[in-house]
Formats: C-alpha cells, sequence, structure tokens
C-alpha cells in the first residue's frame, strides 16, 4: 500500500491538476462523484474526502491531490504527511506554489519557495534527506521522493492580457495569451476600461478569459477545461517543461 | 508515567516498540494493526500483579475458544515472549512468559518472571485446562515506580471488571461523584443522580429518574460504556488507565463526554492509553483540549508488517493542525 502526493495552494491549482492529469492518462473513475464504484477508498480503505481528488495512474498506483488553503499550509501539511509516510507509505511527494514574484521586477530569490528551503525542512524530520542530480529530495535513502514545483511564466511582462505576479494565473494567462493573441488584447483592453479599477489583482485577467469562455462551468471549470483546447495545452507545455513540471508531472501519471 | 514498551513475542506482534509516550495517548491503526496488543502488553508489564494481568488478557481472547498459549507469538512456538515498560524513573520492567513443554495436551502451562533493572525479583505460572485458569502469583505486590495502578477500561460488560457500585463508592470517596455522575446525567435525559440501592440485599446502581429509578445495567450499551468509563476515571487515584476504544457504542454528544472525562483525568495526572477507529473522539479530545492539554498528546498510527510493529507519531500541537487545519484522516 502505498500513494504519491501533490500538495497544492488551492481550489483553481487543483482543478489545473485535474485536467492535466486526466491528459497525461490518470483516471478518477470511483474517486469523482457521478462515477462508477464512487466513492472508492484510498489503499488504506478511508474515505478519499475533505475536498481531495485522486487518480489510479497509468500503471495502476494511487495518486492524491489535496488543496492545501493558501500557501502557509502547503510545508505544514507536507511536514504532517511525511511524519505519516511510516505507516502511509509516500512514494513521490510533490509541494506545488506560486512563485508570487513581479515578473516585471523579480528581485532573484526574494520571493517564493526554493528546494533549499525545502530541504531544510525535510532535514528536520529525515537528517538523511539530500537532493538527487534531478533535483529532487529523498528521504528515507529514496524510498520517498520530493519534487518542487513552482507556478511561473517566462513571458515578458510587457505582454498584454497578462498579470504581473507569477502565479498559476500568469502561466494559465501566458498560454492562453500565445494561443490567443487577439483575446489577450481584449482582455487587456477590458480590464483598462475600468473607470474606477480596484486594486491590481493577480487574478482579474484569469477571470476575464473565463467569463467570455467558461462562465457557466465556474472557474474550476475553467482551469481544468484549458486541458481540452489544444493549442493551450501546447503552450502550457512548453512553459511547464521549461520550468520541469511537465516531467515531474510524467512520471507521476505513469 | 510510562515512556515506553517493548514487546517481543506477544500474540500478533512478533517485534516492536513505542517510545516517547506522554500523558494521554491515542493509538490508531487498521483493524490487526497491534493496537489491542499494545494495551495487553502494558498492562502485563506494569501490572502489579501480573499473574491476574495475564489472566485479564487471556480471558479476553477465550470466547473464541482459543487456549491461553495463543497469548504467545505463534502459540509460544518461536521466540519468548518478553514485555518490557520503562517510566519517568528510566527503570526497565521486564516480564518474560514461556511456554513449558511437556503437559498434558489439554493443559497450557505458562511461566512468567519479572525483572526489575535486569535483576529477576519475582515469578509465577498460569495453568489453563479446557479455558479453566490456575493461577500463581508473587506474593509481594510491587508497583512500578509511578505507577501505583494500572486498569484496562472495557467499553462492554466483562466477568473480570469492578461492579459498578464499587467504581461509584471508589469515585465518591475520591471526592469526584459530581464530576462522574454529570458527564452522564449531561447525555441520559431526566436522569437527575445515580445512587446505589439494594435490592435482595445486594448493592446495585441504579440511574434516579424523578418519580422511579432503574438498574445502570438496563440503560443502553452506549450510556453503560459512558457510566463505567466516567466511573473507571473518577474511581482511579492514579496511575494508568488503559481504554480499549470507548467511543463503542456511544453517540456523538457521548463522545463528547467521554472526552471530557479523559481529559479531566489526564489533568489529574492519570496516564491515559486509548486504542480508537474514532476520528470524532480524536476531534472531540481536541475540542476540549487547551494548549497545555495539547502538549501532553501523542497519537500513534500502528501496522504490522510481518509481525513487526511499525509506527507513526505525530506530536499534540501535529494532530490539531492534521484535524481542524487540514482535516487529514488520521486512522
Amino acid at each position: 500500500m502505498s500513494e504519491s502526493v501533490i500538495l497544492c495552494e488551492g481550489f483553481h491549482d487543483r482543478a489545473f491538476w485535474n485536467g492535466w492529469l486526466k491528459l497525461l492518462g490518470c483516471d478518477s473513475t470511483g474517486f469523482e462523484p457521478k462515477t462508477p464504484g464512487y466513492p472508492a477508498p484510498d489503499p488504506w480503505g478511508l474515505p478519499v474526502s475533505h475536498g481531495q481528488f485522486a487518480y489510479r495512474s497509468k500503471s495502476g498506483r494511487f495518486l492524491r491531490v489535496r488543496q492545501c488553503g493558501g500557501r502557509a499550509n502547503v510545508l505544514p501539511q507536507a511536514r504532517s504527511r511525511l511524519n505519516q509516510r511510516t505507516t502511509k507509505q509516500l512514494l513521490q511527494l510533490v509541494i506545488n506554489v506560486d512563485v508570487d514574484a513581479s515578473a516585471a521586477n523579480p528581485i532573484a530569490g526574494a520571493v517564493g519557495l526554493h528546494r533549499k528551503d525545502v530541504l531544510h525542512q525535510v532535514q528536520q524530520i529525515d537528517p538523511s534527506a539530500a537532493m538527487n542530480a534531478a533535483g529532487e529530495i529523498e528521504v528515507d535513502g529514496g524510498a520517498t521522493r520530493i519534487s518542487l514545483i513552482r507556478w511561473e511564466a517566462s513571458d515578458p511582462a510587457t505582454t498584454p492580457g497578462l498579470p504581473d505576479q507569477q502565479t498559476l494565473e500568469r502561466m494559465v494567462c501566458a498560454a492562453l495569451a500565445a494561443a490567443y493573441p487577439a483575446r489577450a488584447a481584449a482582455v487587456q483592453h477590458w480590464l483598462n476600461c475600468r473607470p474606477n479599477p480596484p486594486q491590481v489583482d493577480p487574478k482579474e485577467h484569469a477571470w476575464s478569459y473565463m467569463a467570455g469562455w467558461y462562465a457557466g462551468h465556474g472557474c474550476e471549470a475553467f482551469y481544468s477545461h484549458l486541458w481540452n483546447e489544444a493549442r493551450v495545452v501546447s503552450e502550457l507545455e512548453s512553459r511547464l517543461r521549461a520550468s520541469g513540471a511537465w516531467q515531474i508531472a510524467e512520471t507521476l501519471a505513469s | 508515567m510510562i515512556r515506553s514498551v517493548e514487546i517481543k513475542g506477544l500474540r500478533g506482534i512478533r517485534e516492536g516498540k513505542l517510545t516517547d509516550l506522554t500523558p494521554l495517548v491515542v493509538l490508531v491503526g487498521p483493524n490487526g494493526s497491534g493496537k489491542s496488543t499494545i494495551i495487553e502488553g502494558i498492562l502485563i508489564g506494569a501490572s502489579p500483579l501480573a499473574a491476574e494481568a495475564i489472566l485479564q488478557v487471556v480471558r479476553r481472547h477465550e470466547a473464541g475458544g482459543s487456549g491461553p498459549a495463543w497469548l504467545l507469538w505463534r502459540a509460544g512456538e518461536r521466540e519468548p515472549t518478553e514485555v518490557t515498560v520503562v517510566t519517568d524513573f528510566g527503570k526497565p520492567r521486564q516480564c518474560k512468559l514461556n511456554l513449558e513443554r511437556g503437559v498434558p495436551e489439554d493443559q497450557t502451562y505458562i511461566t512468567f518472571r519479572l525483572f526489575q533493572q535486569n535483576s529477576l525479583f519475582a515469578s509465577g505460572y498460569l495453568i489453563g485446562v479446557k479455558n479453566k485458569y490456575h493461577s500463581h502469583q508473587p506474593t509481594n505486590f510491587t508497583p512500578l515506580e509511578d505507577v501505583p495502578e494500572i486498569h484496562l477500561v472495557e467499553a462492554y460488560p466483562a466477568n473480570f471488571q469492578k461492579p459498578l457500585h464499587e467504581l461509584y463508592t471508589k469515585a465518591v470517596q475520591n471526592g469526584r461523584r459530581k464530576e462522574a455522575i454529570g458527564i452522564v446525567t449531561e447525555v441520559f435525559p431526566g436522569v437527575s443522580n445515580v445512587e446505589i440501592l439494594t435490592e435482595h440485599g445486594e448493592p446495585i446502581l441504579h440511574f434516579v429518574f424523578e418519580d422511579h429509578s432503574v438498574p445502570a445495567t438496563l440503560a443502553g450499551d452506549g450510556i453503560q460504556s459512558l457510566l463505567r468509563l466516567s466511573l473507571e476515571l473518577a474511581a482511579s487515584g492514579g496511575g494508568v488507565a488503559l481504554l480499549e476504544e470507548p467511543e463503542v457504542h456511544q453517540h456523538p454528544g457521548a463522545i463528547r463526554q467521554s472526552a471530557r472525562a479523559i481529559l479531566a483525568a489526564v489533568r489529574r495526572n492519570i496516564q491515559v492509553i486509548l486504542t480508537t477507529h474514532s476520528l470524532e473522539l480524536i476531534d472531540a479530545l481536541l475540542a476540549e483540549s487547551k494548549d497545555e492539554d495539547l502538549a501532553k498528546l501523542s497519537l500513534y498510527r500502528l501496522q504490522l508488517k510481518d509481525g513487526v510493529l511499525q509506527s507513526s507519531r505525530l506530536a499534540g500541537p501535529d494532530v490539531a493542525f492534521a484535524r481542524t487545519t487540514i482535516e487529514d484522516d488520521l486512522r
């Protein structure tokens, strides 16, 4: 009995992972309402509940996605899960966060969570934990591997239709803008036209794209259904490969 | 307070150890993960009356017709059985059990030897013939330092448990009548009091309503288990209380009262070591806990792999984070 776990910040990240993992061949049958066999238990016979998503990878391994209710909870939740690894075997743990730095004024190393931060935390649980050549942290001699995925996109800050803050939303908007430049320009124009705009919000661009796309389904469906658009998928893949995230997700889904 | 327990060759545990035990220990894990064996090992290892403790454990499992030999790992055919407990004082006490050979087929003969800091200080035996037991135990009553009493509290009636009226009497003598009774009257509508009445000259504990009373043993299983738990804890003068699934038969409201009784005992310096499958009980313990209570809590998730006990330990604040912040299913 074992599992791999993805810990992400919020519901939108979870929805994004949902579409991505299914594209990569993962199966949520039994773990998703209205699918045969629902509610299927986890490998320890416990319900998959409290907002968790679960899948079988292509080879049948159990994969869990948990949203942590904000970045502040991601590392504590990782620590809690690692503390239980003796009796609930953990093959791979993915820690997924926004970089949160400004695209226009990036300050190297000043913002966001880095591998060395994660390694420092993990070494408090397993002092022998170390980074391997692939950039993963190995715990218990490699029995558990930990990866860090940071949402960011290197698209120029001047690109229309993109928020400044390096988040999931910026990466999604960058892919949408590259796939559909006219829509990006329209979104930027719409936002610029607001007579009394509120304080800049990193989500305002993504919400604007969503309003004309999947408005009837809500924002979580927006982040999942992105993966149904071939042009968007291509743009997402190039950005996720650049950060190394795509390779990690492929391993999880294999 | 018991700080660690190490078991070799007891029931399903070939070997295993739990360390860093705290005043309130919660054991979770799937069926067959060794929770009950840990509880029983502590009872055998820490009890001042070893033969009585061994007999109590044997009787817990006799319903299926299994002989006392099965108390030992693989019926005593392999490694010898050893239970070692260590308290705050750091002096280990060890109980070694051996299945003696050469007795008639329908008999089981188990001997035990007790060691304090590796020195033999007492020995005895247990003979079982077709589920009838005869035991000899050392005459010297030697409680562990810092563990004057140890009790295994069952949620269901068992013939080796103390009668309710005796527990009630002791609770009253300890000045905790109100505490013990309040827990029951809060979940049992209409009950205003608990009193010992006599029937045919026998003392019987009764629930008292406004215009009548009924024997406590006539109440539902949930009320009875809550009453026994609250009386056992209120009657205890210290030491260790071992609770096997205290939530059994209980409504969530009663589980909350059980949590209060458990925490009240812990605050009186009674070490409580319990097994549970109930997230509601864990949540109730957290909800009733203050920060200083959380510091006394630890949760161990157990599993057995080829008879080897494995455990994951969470300290109280980590249990609170796991349940209240991220709603982790710790079972």
